[in-house]
């Protein structure tokens, strides 16, 4: 049973159809891509599969179960994670704090608890904390730990939210552009991180327009254009697809 | 790094410890009734504006309608004892009772509403039980109020002077403050802070926002009640007069002015603008006034506030020391 299916889902914005009758599965322990050029729909297909927009019709399941609809809380304590195209730090926290709150999930005190102080809220703290940080050993910023989070230039900040997303311990983790605000020597780390990611048995989806990042890392790959999927399969086939190379006309994806 | 933040929670505790004591200690020194009375004012506030911090400093959800749930917690507390014959601390319960139950029926429509809406539900509906306070003459006394709220007494000690009601809000205040803190640095307090920092990235790491958003704002509303309870305990009456927009507006600008997402900011803005208020108590009529100019002039020049000035000039000090060359040895495993 794949891992995560997507039939039929469409989003409609007014007179736009956003995504329109696209479906995909995406397998247990693969790396797969979405791309496709600008406005092409593939941040509306993250918010409608993660609960942050409700699609206009089709249907999501995960591990077999259907999900469509649920509210992105939901989606996150079933296991599914994601980061931003447009960063969503929590910028009055520290780096450590943005992480500790993916451990949300993770732990149960309520405001009861909390407010009495009991020692069980303060072991479940003990362990976010020490969870947290070695997930921001995985992504580099350690040292930024105690580091105002609203300080960070935007290549680190889609780390902690890689960071912060892992904190969920998901099953599927979605990456939206990653690689944005990252120079070549970061990229590359970056392609180490999503690949240790997944070898500690997380699923990657990742939207990304460095094709060069792409192509070396995925698995598969799923094409959208103006809404629609118009390819899918292994990156070497995707290079030379007709179709693909129409869409992205004038945009090199050939060097990676 | 573990033990360091150990140490800081420690820190933490002696500064609560250093301030109940001190909040002990002052009645001493001031051994008269009209201090007295403005002492449980302060205190009373500071209750009130934790509450208020924890709403809007850490969740961000503005309300500009606290006066109400004074208000209801006043009356609660003034209608259980004198119409019901309740004791006191029955009272108390009703107000808390009363109170979290109105503040659970407002939030579930107001907390949709986001930014300057939510502020103009809040005041509408502080507007509403206000014109309630007053029109609702069987049960309030309307433009009268209440007299004869009974002061709490446990065993046969009555709280009845200024003196002997000020034992009893310091120790709610100092119950306040540790829960306050241990909230604000616990997985609830992280979650609210987050609400405000992105509601969208707070839902997708599996934080219910709706939930938490009402579950602080209720309360923040209970704290307000137990402050009009204990406040109708020290005054012997009620009257809407003491609940009014003004009121309201006192609190955020008090709340505001010490510091947002600090529960020591509220500490400090209630204390500094009680006293403020008293000394200006002969301008009194123009209260929104003055209290209006303060909140902007402390949104346009100290968005941080008080504590958030102080907490970024210590900061600085440490760093201009640190970076002479002969102290610069002692910065071991501090970090
Ligand atoms: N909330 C919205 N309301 C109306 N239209 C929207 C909304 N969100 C996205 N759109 C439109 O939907 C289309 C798809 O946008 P989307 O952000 O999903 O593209 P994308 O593939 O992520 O592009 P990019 O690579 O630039 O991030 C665009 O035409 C966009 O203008
Ligand atoms: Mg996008």
């Amino acid at each position: 049973m794949p891992l995560l299916e997507v039939e039929n889902l469409r989003k409609q914005f007014g007179g736009l159809m956003a995504v329109d009758d696209v479906s995909f599965r995406v397998h247990r322990d693969q790396i797969k891509a979405l791309i496709g050029p600008n406005g092409a729909g593939k941040t509306t297909l993250f918010n409608a599969l993660t609960g942050v927009d409700k699609p206009t019709s089709g249907k999501v399941l995960f591990d077999g179960a259907d999900i469509t609809g649920k509210r992105a809380h939901e989606v996150a304590e079933i296991g599914i994670a994601r980061t931003f195209q447009n960063t969503q730090i929590f910028a009055n926290m520290n780096v450590l704090e943005n992480v500790m709150v993916g451990r949300h999930c993770q732990t149960k005190s309520g405001i009861f608890s909390c407010m009495l102080g009991l020692p069980s809220v303060r072991r479940e703290d003990l362990e976010s904390e020490e969870r947290a940080y070695s997930l921001l050993t995985l992504v580099g910023l350690e040292k930024k730990a105690k580091s105002s989070s609203d300080d960070l230039p935007v290549g680190e900040r889609h780390l902690l939210e890689i960071a912060r997303a892992l904190a969920t311990e998901p099953k599927l983790i979605l990456l939206d552009e990653p690689a944005a605000g990252l120079n070549n020597e970061e990229t590359s780390r970056l392609s180490d991180t999503i690949y240790r990611i997944r070898g500690n048995g997380v699923t990657v989806l990742l939207v990304e327009h460095d094709m060069g990042l792409v192509m070396e890392i995925s698995d598969e790959v799923v094409v959208l254009n103006f809404g629609k999927k118009i390819a899918e399969g292994p990156p070497l086939l995707i290079q030379q697809d007709e179709q693909v190379i129409q869409a992205y006309l004038g945009q090199e994806i050939e060097h990676a | 790094m573990t033990s360091g933040r150990r140490g800081r929670l420690n820190k933490q505790w002696l500064w609560v410890g250093l301030y109940a004591l001190t909040m002990a200690i002052i009645p001493n020194v001031l051994a008269n009734n009209y201090y007295m009375k403005m002492l449980i004012v302060l205190a009373i506030n500071t209750i009130i504006v934790i509450g208020l911090n924890l709403l809007m400093g850490y969740a961000g959800q503005v309300s500009l309608g606290h006066a109400a749930f004074y208000g209801i917690g006043a009356y609660s507390s003034a209608i259980m004892t004198t119409k019901y014959g309740m004791s006191a601390w029955l009272g108390i319960v009703a107000a808390i009772l009363v109170g979290g139950l109105v503040a659970y029926l407002i939030a579930i429509p107001a907390l949709r509403l986001k930014g300057h809406y939510l502020a103009m539900a809040t005041l509408g509906f502080a507007e509403i039980v206000h014109i309630l306070f007053i029109e609702l003459r069987e049960i309030t006394g309307g433009t009268d109020g209440l007299y004869g709220v009974p002061a709490p007494s446990i065993a046969g000690f009555a709280f009845d002077t200024p003196q002997r009601l000020y034992v009893l809000v310091w120790m709610v205040l100092v119950i306040c403050l540790v829960m306050a803190l241990n909230i604000a640095k616990s997985r609830v307090g992280r979650a609210l802070r987050a609400v405000h920092g992105s509601e969208i990235a707070a839902a997708s790491m599996g934080v219910d926002t709706a939930k938490y958003k009402i579950q602080v704002f209720v309360l923040s509303g209970i704290l307000a009640c137990v402050g009009g309870s204990l406040y109708a305990s020290m005054a012997g009456y009620v009257s809407s007069e003491s609940f009014t927009l003004t009121v309201s507006i006192t609190l955020v600008t008090m709340a505001v002015c010490g510091g947002m997402g600090n529960v020591w900011g509220a500490v400090i803005g209630a204390s500094t603008l009680t006293i403020m208020q008293e000394y200006l108590k002969s301008y009194n009529d123009y209260n929104l006034v003055i209290f209006g100019a303060i909140l902007i002039l402390a949104m346009v020049f100290m968005p941080q506030g008080i504590y958030g000035a102080f907490s970024d000039l210590a900061k600085k000090l440490k760093h201009r020391l640190q970076a002479i060359p002969e102290t610069a040895g002692e910065q071991h495993a501090a970090s």
